[in-house]
């Protein structure tokens, strides 16, 4: 059987206007695959067209390994090609909707799942996280990071035109030379990154359509870049180096027999002392780098955020390590500090 | 026989004399004290060790030793010259702004950065604990360089309490010698019933007059502390000068024998005993001219008798204070003297008196 965009002669290359059904055919397709970020609604845009070309990198390089330490990917793009595309710059044509028909009805290949009732299961799984009494980590950055990471969403939830529900998705792409090339892509509520594709049916199952499961993966690598990358000993956060070079790792200002311990974070947020952050101001003393605005982040004035240094523990510092150690990671990490804030607001107006 | 209150009015009259020449001595040594201003320089030494790298060779000029204790918070309170008296409040305020040296990051990291920055050293070692302790709160933090540098301030004083001991132990021997306070002497001339009997009562005019003897000249006060004052070294050596005087003058009153006058004479009873027994090398008048030996031998007698004193005296006024109340004490409990007036005496301690 032929998918709606198999049509002789139909090619899109983003000039294209007005929905169709054929297009929507066609993202609902890249979404299952994992090209798509997020969107479907019949309109061939620029967004549509990374996808494609991304795709199209995937079929001519991607062999089925990881560009980090989490394992290769259970099929390789790469095979499903048979010498149909050799260029990676082009836009959609038949050849190419040939190979993305084959993968669609392969069922070696993992496709991502998607919700009947996104609203429900984004509650469910945001109550879950509330409930969790693992003392991994704190859950109210796990919180804002959901907040900062997938607008707390585990999956897309439809509106307008837009009739996407699947698993949200974020789409990192880190390579210079190749810039439609995704290079990771996070998952779920945590944006769980990981750096092969497709993934396996096993990540699928444990932290793609399990919310709760995404959540706890969250937990433990927030734990692991705390106990890890802040003081050591894989990596030091430079941040942290220059804030606190006496003080050793801090887990939490409360004792364990205390309930505030890990899980009172909002109002230590709200309590500590705020800065402004502006354009240009350094991103801890003595950096040379400065907080500028760049393509995922268009702002870099921020007013009012809590002082990362100021906090009795060192929980700030594990998230922007989530996040990297970029320029990107200042932003997310103020970012997490404001959403703690913000939301100690919102609970504070529901009581 | 021995009246066991004999003995008790014997110790009450050493106690006495003690006490007085303590109070000589105190004046002498505050004298000095202030002269050379002692406590400013143990204060100001005591804080270098604490604060300056042991490495350097003048740990008084180490940079960070002279931004603390140069801090207006330290110098502030004195009047001229060095402090001998800072609040240990004010040496961690002076520390910590000293560390923070304006930055405007969080004070706490502010403070960090700079301990970090300091060159290893005990003073680095010791906040870097502290710190830790404190874990990223500074009303934490400064609790606990206040109670660090409280101790420190202790053991500053007690480095001073020693020196001040020692000088009165040298302060004590010049008076023994000086006076001729001979202890063995004195505790005998005590046994005689006149001088005896004239004691207790010598012992409490005294205590009626100096009522806060011992509270207020303990030498010993260190170069710490909250309450007291940073008084003027010109104003601690007219105060030293004052009290000289004044325990001077009782010194002329007390009923012992002390002084030069007869020191060749000896032991008034041993003088007689040898006077009867030999023929009389020991010489009757005080004036007539004496052999070298003989003075020699008088001094090697009176020597065991002035350490005593020295000794005695270097346990400072309070000691003697608080001694020679409690004898009085045990004495107003047991029979008064005969010519003993005191209406205020319970009268079951007179019958009791009687056994």
């Amino acid at each position: 059987m032929l998918a709606a965009y198999q049509v002789d002669g139909l090619v899109l290359d983003g000039t294209q206007a007005g929905p169709s059904d054929a297009v929507r055919a066609l993202q609902t397709d890249l979404r299952a695959l994992g090209y798509l970020g997020r969107g479907i609604d019949g309109a061939f845009g620029p967004g549509s067209l990374r996808a494609v070309r991304a795709l199209r990198y995937d079929l001519i390089n991607n062999h089925g390994l990881s560009r980090s330490d989490d394992g290769p990917a259970p099929v390789a793009i790469a095979d499903y090609n048979k010498g149909r595309i050799t260029d990676i710059a082009a836009g959609f044509d038949q050849s190419l909707a040939a190979c993305l028909a084959d993968l669609i009805s392969d069922s070696k290949v993992p496709k991502l799942p998607r919700s009947f009732d996104p609203l429900a299961d984004n509650r469910a799984a945001l109550a879950a996280v509330s409930s969790m009494t693992d003392a991994t980590a704190p859950f109210p950055f796990i919180l804002a990071m959901a907040v900062q990471e997938s607008d707390s969403c585990h999956y897309c939830i439809p509106h307008g035109n837009d009739g996407d529900d699947f698993v949200s998705i974020g789409l990192d792409r880190n390579d210079k030379a190749n810039p439609d090339r995704i290079t990771s892509r996070g998952y779920g509520l945590g944006q769980y990154t990981i750096f092969h594709h497709p993934p396996r049916m096993e990540e699928i199952a444990r932290f793609i359509v399990d919310p709760v499961g995404n959540v706890a993966t969250a937990f433990a690598e927030l734990r692991s870049k705390f106990d890890r990358d802040v003081v050591g000993p894989d990596s030091e956060a430079d941040d942290r180096a220059a804030e606190h070079p006496v003080l050793a790792l801090r887990l939490c200002r409360y004792p364990v027999s205390d309930k505030r311990r890990m899980a009172d974070c909002q109002s230590c947020a709200a309590n500590v002392p705020t800065v402004t952050i502006r354009r240009g101001t350094p991103l801890f003393q003595g950096s040379s780098k400065s907080c500028q605005p760049d393509n995922l982040y268009p702002s870099a004035d921020y007013g009012a955020v809590p002082d990362r240094s100021a906090f009795l523990c060192d929980w700030p510092y594990a998230a922007r390590r989530y996040n990297g150690s970029g320029l990107d990671s200042f932003h997310y990490q103020i970012r997490i500090l404001l959403n703690l804030v913000r939301q100690r607001a919102a609970s504070g107006d529901a009581k | 026989m021995t009246n066991l209150w004999t003995i008790l009015n014997v110790a009450i009259g050493l106690a006495l004399t003690y006490l007085v020449l303590s109070l000589v001595a105190t004046a002498i040594q505050e004298g000095i004290a202030a002269v050379f201003r002692l406590r400013a320089a143990t204060l100001k030494s005591g804080l270098a060790s604490l604060l300056a790298d042991p490495g350097s060779k003048k740990p008084q000029l180490d940079p960070f030793f002279v931004s603390v204790f140069g801090h207006g918070l330290v110098q502030r309170i004195s009047s001229k010259g060095a402090p001998s008296y800072v609040p240990a409040r004010n040496i961690t305020l002076a520390l910590l702004d000293v560390l923070k040296d304006g930055s405007q990051a969080n004070e706490f990291t502010a403070i960090e950065r700079a301990v970090a920055e300091l060159p290893p050293s005990p003073i680095r070692q010791s906040l870097s604990v502290l710190m830790n302790e404190a874990s990223g709160d500074i009303d934490v933090l400064k609790t606990r360089v206040d109670k660090w540098i409280d101790d420190s301030m202790d053991r500053i004083s007690g480095t001073y309490k020693r020196n001040v001991q020692i000088t009165m132990l040298a302060v004590g021997f010049v008076i023994a010698c000086g006076f001729n306070v001979d202890s063995l002497h004195v505790a005998k001339s005590l046994w005689a019933p006149e001088a005896n009997s004239k004691i207790v009562q010598t012992a409490t005019n005294f205590l009626a007059r100096h009522p806060a003897a011992g509270k207020k000249n303990d030498p010993g006060q260190g170069p710490v502390s909250g309450s007291q004052t940073d008084q003027d070294p010109a104003a601690d050596l007219i105060a030293a000068k004052a009290a000289f005087a004044d325990a001077l003058d009782e010194v002329s009153s007390l009923p012992i024998p002390i002084g030069w006058k007869d020191f060749l004479l000896g032991d008034p009873k041993e003088s007689k005993e040898s006077k009867d027994s030999k023929d009389s090398n020991v010489p009757k008048d005080p004036n007539a001219p004496k052999g070298f030996f003989f003075i020699l031998a008088r001094l090697f007698e009176a020597l065991p008798g002035w350490i005593m004193t020295a000794l005695a005296i270097s346990l400072g006024a309070p000691f003697w204070f608080d001694l020679l109340q409690g004898l009085i004490n045990l004495r107003a409990t047991g029979p008064k003297p005969p010519r003993a007036d005191s209406p205020e005496t319970p009268g079951d301690n007179k019958q009791r008196s009687t056994s």
